[in-house]
């Protein structure tokens, strides 16, 4: 076709009887599973890489478990493989060695932060349940989404491809600091920072089409006061990611010139490595990279806990059967949280010593933060109040999220006052508080959206009783596991040390007359913590059966709706067709209307017209 | 920008529009090299008088180039990325100066007027936010009524705009 | 099944989803580069005196790009103006300006301004007498013309006239631009870079001697697992001529292989016959005077070690504004580099300031190359097909496409100032 205008006609007129056939065009594998534009594909896909990463990671800090545990001494079983996987330079004789061991905290914490929470909460819920639960077809720009997938993707396998690369993946700590990113001679930064630019650019594109999707395809009648709350905090969560995901690509982007054609951004003058002057022009600053990283990471970490709030929110109103309490103190709450998470990022480098004025500033605004949290938060435990409570799997999940969640902000408290964040700083303690927040937090609200969706996207039920095995399991281990990292935290315990402390250790003779060092209690806290860490790993085996189980032999589903839910996703057939909605949906009422007096069920569908 | 500007005599208008901002650039940018090259000036003047010209520059791009001005309903998005940004931008150089990261300023304690100011902005910041959406909220469900004439839809957002 | 609203706008929005989307797009642009600018700005002010090498770049040149760039956004909004008018062949010839525009936009940087730079050095040296003995070489060549410039409004005679010269003509300028009005600032920053030799002296390199390297083998270890059949054959491969017997008494006891070559060669030599398995030695044997002028060398290329001698001993460095009267070349001084603490073109390494304009403009230029390939696919007949089926659709495609293509125009606006004036 010449495209001239002396074919227009023609054109035109084959052009649309062509394309009105591709529509109804049986796809190919390939195209309906793997190069999907379909929003619940896409979803699938995320969801099903972001749980798959969520336990690598796991597994990976299961290891280093080990190490803190029983340092020196070679890991039963996974050793002999890490040593002949990665090389007996890294694992001599099964023994995680104190590089392995930085390799492995570092890839857990990045790996968990955007190749898990941020795919599997935000990105898999976000595609399959919002455009469904607004009552749109699909997302504004399927191709956009299905780019921002394969973008993510690779960005993981280049991740995955650094740990065998000669020295193994990055070793810098999620963070990556500069000097010491920049300096660690191995390849496995300059994998961590490309990787990370995809992953950022996939994000980006993400937002984007959230953001549009919300916006313009709300289905008639969905005002913005009758999205559900999951749809607002994707909303926000997509606003963060917007704003925040630039500042740490530029950061990328300039780090990666530091590393690759060794510049200085990062370096300061007179920059000294293992006694010798370095050949840079020096010149940078350090702590520019902490401002560009933390400008991202704060926002982060709302990126992590607002989906996560959006999916209880929606299973405590399902199974509470009633509406919930301050609906709109929840939206007005995660609209200023969503910006007040743009001015407190300096509260994670308090001890760069900025003076009082400015600590006192982001010390008042991280404390305002806390206020619209708090008040999600008890919304929704005034929301449980007088409900008559199903108690299933997603609930009870659901239920846990609150004071988990709870335990995690509460104790974010103590790090935002810069007074005590000097002592509390990179200890313990401040990885017991933000996995408080993330694992019985983001991970149980994960875990209750896939049992509360799942019935959606496959047509059947997981099992009830492996789902409560899994819930209860989960749940004790998991505080098992943070609640005495508090207090090895306050007694002192540095984080990131592969020995678990034991070179400041009281028990250590060379600290007989060190003052503070650790007690052996404290030490033998590690142990402990290992043995929940690893009973945690077996919790996970009746969710991942059940899992896969439940696709082929689990419980049929009756109706389209078998939870009896009022939002629109329920309204699609089982699972939903491309396209999703096979009658014209139209929007008469505010999400959560449970027990509505007079009314013959103790649900309304939103898209039941109201007399 | 919307249909109401499709109309033919409206895009001859902007044509002459463009060449009027195309000119109004090269000159901006002449202006830019002329004022370098015959006054010596200190660093911060010369910042200040190149980047307020840059600035105008901008903002005409982004008026009639990008049609702005015609797209009113974008500016609760441009104005909290733009404060965002100020914030960001700003914070960031304050925290660096007081933590002595900027020799040449050396490492003082910060006046307190500065975080001050910045806690205004940080205000501004959340409160705009919150703004955009009480306009959002506010707007009406106009979907369902898509066969109403635009110009109607016009007149009831300028209404709201007064109250 | 259709998408709603991809070509009509959303009647309470007011936006259809593309140009939703392309603002969105922009935002989050808007802070990439708001950070790339703000870390711009941090590190020159956070850059200590005399490190910004800012005055370097050539001002006629940002200028003319800046106005290609403008031209472009201005061609590329009237074109859209010709689609709204339904003028196909109006809007494919802006279409195609636009994009000679960008393409010429490309190529000035990527032939002339960018390149240019990698030949051109600074040289920092190990101490400050070894520096003023240099200037005073390198630009008081013609003292009566300095003295009659520069000594009317210096009444410090003691000062030397060539530090003079450097100080006025060229360092202020370049490195030393402050924040204060008067330039006492600069001048202090000046003479302290000066007493303690931080100074760097700018130029070209048009020739250096380089080593002339004999590679010796001093024996060969049978237990290399290399057999003597292929050791010998790697013997023959680099030139030794002659029987067996010649391999075989070069392989036992050794000997010169190779006299006087240059570096690459023997470098490769040395590669070939370690792998064999024979110890290698490389000396050299003298010095070569090479005219050529080197692309992006740096210190560590000059004074590579070789059998305890430098690769390079000294280079001929034309200096930047020191004209030679007779015929015109920029004047040249030789440097020995036992004297040089540091050299590098104007590279990203050189210093932070031109890492800085690297980066930011080579994203920018990723961007403007982005955008030549879709204005491309947007007039092959492959996209305009979408023309043919839906024409507000295509107008709204190429609004949206202009929408990013001011925006790095708007990049480019300030970009400007930022590196080329201030
Ligand atoms: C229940 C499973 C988990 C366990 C047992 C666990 C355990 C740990 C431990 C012990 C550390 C400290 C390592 C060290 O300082 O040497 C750590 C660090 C970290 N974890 Fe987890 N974690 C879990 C889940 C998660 C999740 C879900 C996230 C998601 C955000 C996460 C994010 C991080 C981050 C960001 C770090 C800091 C890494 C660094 O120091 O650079 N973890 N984790
Ligand atoms: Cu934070």
């Amino acid at each position: 076709m010449s495209g001239t205008s002396a074919t227009t006609k023609t054109a035109e007129i084959t052009e649309e009887h062509h394309d009105e056939h591709h529509d109804h065009h049986e796809q190919s594998f390939w195209r309906t599973y793997i190069f999907s534009t379909d929003h619940k594909i896409i979803g699938m896909q995320y969801g099903f890489v972001g749980l798959a990463f969520l336990f690598f990671g796991f597994c990976l800090i299961a290891t280093m478990r080990w190490s803190m545990a029983y340092e020196g001494a070679p890991i039963p079983f996974v050793g002999p493989m890490l040593e002949s996987l990665l090389g007996s330079g890294v694992a001599p004789g099964g023994v995680m060695s104190a590089q392995l061991y930085n390799v492995f905290g570092a890839m857990h914490g990045t790996i968990m932060v955007f190749m898990g929470i941020v795919p599997a909460a935000f990105a898999a819920f976000g595609n399959y349940v919002v455009p469904l639960q607004i009552g749109a077809i699909d997302m504004a720009f399927p191709r956009v989404n299905m780019a921002s997938f394969w973008s993510f993707f690779i960005g993981c396998v280049i991740m995955s491809v650094s740990f065998f690369i000669p020295g193994g993946a990055a070793q810098a700590g999620w963070t990556s600091y500069s000097p010491l990113a920049t300096i660690i001679p191995t390849d496995g930064q300059t994998y961590w920072l490309i990787g990370m630019i995809l992953l950022i650019t996939s994000s980006l594109l993400g937002a984007v089409n959230f953001l549009v999707t919300i916006i313009n395809l709300r289905a008639p009648g969905m005002t913005w006061l009758r999205m559900p709350f999951f749809v607002w905090a994707q909303f926000i969560t997509a606003f963060l990611l917007l704003l925040a995901f630039p500042p740490l690509e530029a950061a990328g982007i300039l780090q990666l010139m530091d590393r690759v054609l060794e510049t200085s951004f990062f370096l300061p003058t007179g920059l000294v490595v293992n006694g010798a002057d370095v050949d840079v022009s020096g010149g940078g600053s350090p702590l520019l990279w902490q401002h560009l990283f933390w400008f991202l990471a704060h926002p982060e970490v709302y990126v992590l806990v607002l989906p996560a709030m959006g999916i209880v929110t929606e299973v405590i109103a399902n199974n509470t059967r009633k509406p919930i309490w301050g609906f709109k103190y929840l939206v007005g709450s995660v609209v200023v949280l969503g910006f007040l998470a743009f001015i407190v990022w300096a509260h994670h480098m308090y001890m760069t010593g900025m003076g009082t004025v400015i600590s006192a500033f982001f010390q008042t605004t991280t404390l305002l933060i806390s206020i619209p949290s708090v008040i999600i938060l008890t919304c929704l435990f005034i929301s449980l109040w007088g409900g008559s409570i199903r108690f299933n799997t997603p609930m009870l999940f659901a239920l846990a999220f609150l004071p988990m969640f709870g335990i995690g902000g509460l104790t974010g408290l103590p790090l935002g006052f810069n007074f005590s964040d000097v002592a509390l700083h990179d200890s313990y303690y401040v990885i017991a508080h933000f996995h408080y927040v993330v694992a019985p937090g983001t991970i149980f609200a994960i875990f209750a959206g896939v049992y509360y969706w799942y019935p959606k996207m496959t047509g059947r039920m997981m099992s009830e009783l492996w789902g409560k095995v899994h819930f209860w399991s989960s749940l004790i281990f998991m505080n098992l596991i943070f609640m005495p990292m508090f207090a090895q935290g306050m007694a002192g315990m540095s984080r990131r040390m592969s020995d678990g402390g034991a070179t400041y250790s009281l028990s250590n003779p060379d600290n007989a007359d060190v003052g503070g060092a650790l007690s052996d209690t404290i030490m033998g806290l590690n142990v402990s913590i290992s043995a929940a860490a690893w009973a945690m790993l077996l919790a996970q085996l009746p969710f991942i059966v059940n899992l896969f189980w439940s696709v082929k032999y689990g419980k049929k589903i009756e109706s389209d709706n078998p939870w009896n839910a009022t939002t629109l996703e329920w309204e699609t057939p089982t699972p939903p067709p491309h396209g999703n909605f096979v009658k014209e949906i139209k929007v008469y009422r505010d999400p959560y209307e449970y027990s509505v007096p007079g009314a013959k069920e103790d649900f309304s569908p939103q898209a039941q017209p109201s007399k | 920008m919307s249909d109401s500007h499709d109309s033919p005599n409206f895009i001859q208008y902007l044509i002459k529009l463009f060449y009027l901002v195309g000119g109004v650039l090269v000159a901006g940018t002449l202006i830019t090299v002329i004022i370098d090259v015959a006054f010596k000036m200190s660093l911060a003047v010369s910042a200040i008088v190149g980047l307020s010209i840059a600035l105008v520059k901008a903002s005409f791009v982004v008026a009639i180039f990008m049609h702005y001005k015609w797209d009113k309903k974008l500016i609760m998005i441009t104005w909290t990325m733009i404060l965002t940004f100020i914030f960001f931008a700003g914070m960031m150089g304050l925290i660096m100066w007081a933590e002595g990261d900027i020799p040449r300023w050396g490492r003082e304690e910060v006046p307190v007027v500065w975080p001050v100011l910045a806690s205004l902005l940080g205000l501004i910041l959340p409160a705009s936010f919150a703004a955009l959406t009480i306009k959002i909220l506010s707007q009406s469900a106009a979907v369902a009524k898509e066969a109403a004439p635009k110009t109607k839809a016009k007149r009831v957002t300028r209404k709201k705009k007064k109250d | 099944m259709e998408i709603p609203f991809t070509v009509k706008p959303r009647p309470d929005t007011g936006l259809y989803n593309g140009k939703l989307g392309i603002w969105l797009f922009l935002a989050s642009e808007v802070m990439l580069f708001g950070a790339l600018f703000s870390s711009y700005v941090l590190l020159r002010v956070g850059a200590a005196d005399g490190t910004w090498s800012m005055g370097l770049m050539d001002v006629v040149v940002g200028a003319g790009n800046t106005m290609v760039l403008i031209a472009s956004s201005m061609f590329v909004v009237l074109a859209w103006a010709e689609l709204k008018q339904g003028n196909l062949a109006g809007y494919k010839k802006w279409k195609w300006a636009t994009v000679a525009c960008a393409v010429l936009f490309l190529m000035v940087k990527w032939a002339y301004e960018w390149p240019s730079k990698f030949v051109h050095y600074d040289v920092w040296f190990k101490n400050s007498a070894v520096l003023h003995q240099k200037v005073e070489e390198g630009y008081l060549y013609d003292g009566k013309k300095l003295e009659t410039e520069l000594l009317e409004e210096e009444d410090d005679a003691k000062l030397s006239l060539a530090r003079l010269y450097l100080e006025k003509e060229i360092y202020v300028e370049r490195f030393f631009k402050t924040f204060s009005k008067e330039d006492g600032g600069s001048r202090k920053a000046f003479n302290q870079a000066w007493d303690t030799g931080s100074l760097a002296l700018s130029g070209h390199i048009n020739g250096y001697d380089e080593a002339q390297i004999n590679v010796e083998i001093s024996g060969w270890k049978s237990d290399s697992g290399v057999l003597e059949a292929n050791a010998d054959k790697v013997l023959l491969k680099l030139g030794v001529s002659g029987d067996q017997g010649v391999t075989k008494k070069l392989r036992n006891q050794g000997g010169i292989l190779k006299e006087m070559v240059g570096y690459d060669e023997a470098k490769r030599a040395e590669y070939e016959l370690t792998k064999a398995g024979f110890s290698v030695n490389l000396s050299v044997a003298g010095y070569e005077s090479v005219k050529a002028h080197p692309w992006f060398w740096r210190t560590g290329r000059i004074n590579e070690d070789i059998g305890g001698k430098p690769r390079v001993k000294s280079i001929l460095f034309a200096l930047d504004e020191s004209h030679n009267e007779e015929n015109g070349d920029h004047k040249e001084i030789s440097i020995n580099t036992d004297d040089v603490k540091r050299l590098n073109s104007y590279e990203p390494k050189h210093s932070t300031f031109f890492g800085i304009y690297y980066t930011i403009t080579g994203l920018h230029a990723a961007h403007v190359f982005g955008g030549i390939i879709v204005m491309l696919y947007n007039l092959l007949p492959i996209g305009l097909k979408t023309w043919h089926r839906d024409r507000e659709q295509y107008a709204n495609r190429i609004e949206c496409f202009g929408l990013f293509w001011h925006f790095v125009d708007l990049v480019w606006i300030f970009l400007f100032p930022v590196l080329y004036i201030l």
